[in-house]
């Protein structure tokens, strides 16, 4: 298996859906706007916007870097502080409001019927195993990966990506000796 | 064991994943495997890991402890109509699950998270919600007759809509407003 970092400065902004934001894409089974069945991007929110509307996706939420945003989801208000994962449908009606400044959010999009995938947050200290169905993304703070190759530095937002080339499948466990990362899994794998 | 609770938690995702002390994800949820012999209970009880296969690995790292969990994760699950009744199924996660109609009679479901669940017509009789989450869910018609409802978070229910809620029970909650300075959690 080998292991890939992506900087996220080297990302390209792409609009929202709905146009009142810009995103980037982690990583995607498809292409925008709609041909894919999952998809994990960031976004900068910079003011106090709704979300757009994803008929038939399940959607995770987590507050990637900033002082987090309250979220109206079908009329109920929700306080997502750093570090924390909201979830929801597509099809909610959800607005933010921002709490303390501009944020940068992690954002999880699946299908229905597409093979599940979640995001998880772990904390310094913390240790998984990872295969080719994750993606470790590092948020709030710089992190430090310890993987059996070494130590990998991320800055906020950067990722790890894990492919396998199809021969075997199988797994590292790394340790995070500093930060926070959130970790997408897939279900059943 | 688990072959038998994958069976009748159809639709949740079952996971074995190598755990250290802190090697749970946060937010994860865990369940208690019920032996294929215990009499049904709702009593309380401290969650167990349950030792399992470990997972293959490339790499070994001394502070790893590398026994096993079982995860149980219902989240966004179609569970329409699903008995769960007399099981313990604490620390499991049911946010934005639609369970319309299902049944958790004497169900144990200590920590277990219902954030924005379709509850419509669900039967939680004699459940043991304590410290459940039950934010933004939809309980219109759903039983709450003799649930224990000890530190059970109620944040943007109607419960008018709801059968058997008394305010007994809504003092031994925590009790938050859908708006205003203190949010939802």
């Amino acid at each position: 298996m080998s292991v890939e970092i992506q900087r996220a400065v080297d990302r390209t902004p792409q609009p929202w859906k709905n146009g009142l934001g810009v995103q980037y894409e982690i990583m995607c089974d498809g292409s925008l706007p709609d041909d894919w069945t999952w998809r994990l991007s960031t976004a900068d929110i910079t003011q106090d916007v709704p979300f757009s509307v994803f008929p038939g996706v399940n959607r995770e939420f987590c507050v990637a870097d900033g002082n987090g945003v309250v979220l109206t989801i079908n009329g109920v208000e929700h306080r997502c502080e750093p570090g924390s994962i909201t979830k929801f449908r597509g099809d909610d009606e959800v607005h933010a409001t921002l709490i303390d400044g501009p944020m940068k959010a992690l954002n999880l999009m699946v299908r229905d019927g597409a093979v599940e995938k979640h995001l998880h947050v772990l904390r310094a200290g913390d240790s998984i195993g990872l295969n080719s169905q994750c993606v470790l993304v590092s948020i709030i703070e710089q992190a430090i990966l310890d993987m059996s190759t070494g130590e990998v530095a991320l800055d906020r937002l950067d990722a790890v990506l894990f492919f396998d080339h199809g021969i075997r499948d199988t797994s590292h466990v790394c340790q995070l000796a500093r930060g926070t990362v959130a970790v997408m899994t897939a279900e059943g794998n | 064991m688990f072959t038998a609770i994958a069976g009748v938690l159809a639709g949740c995702a079952l996971n074995d994943t190598p755990s250290g002390s802190n090697v749970v994800p946060s937010g994860s949820t865990m369940v208690e495997p019920i032996s294929d012999t215990v009499a049904p209970e709702v009593a309380d009880s401290t969650p167990e890991t349950v030792p399992t296969t470990v997972p293959e690995t490339t790499t070994t790292l001394p502070e790893v402890d590398l026994k096993c969990v079982t995860i149980l994760k219902c989240q966004f699950s179609y569970l329409v109509g699903a008995d769960y009744s007399l099981l313990k199924l604490e620390f499991t996660d049911f946010s934005v699950a639609n369970l319309q109609g299902a049944k958790f009679v004497r169900t144990n479901l200590k920590q277990s998270t219902f954030i924005r669940a379709d509850l419509s017509n669900t039967d939680f009789t004699g459940a043991n919600l304590t410290s459940a989450n039950f934010t933004g869910a939809n309980v219109a018609g759903a039983n709450f007759t003799n649930a224990n409802f000890t530190s059970t978070v109620i944040c943007g229910l109607d419960l008018e809509t709801a059968i058997g809620v008394t305010q007994t029970q809504l003092n031994d909650a925590q009790m938050y407003r859908t708006k205003g300075n203190k949010y939802c959690p």
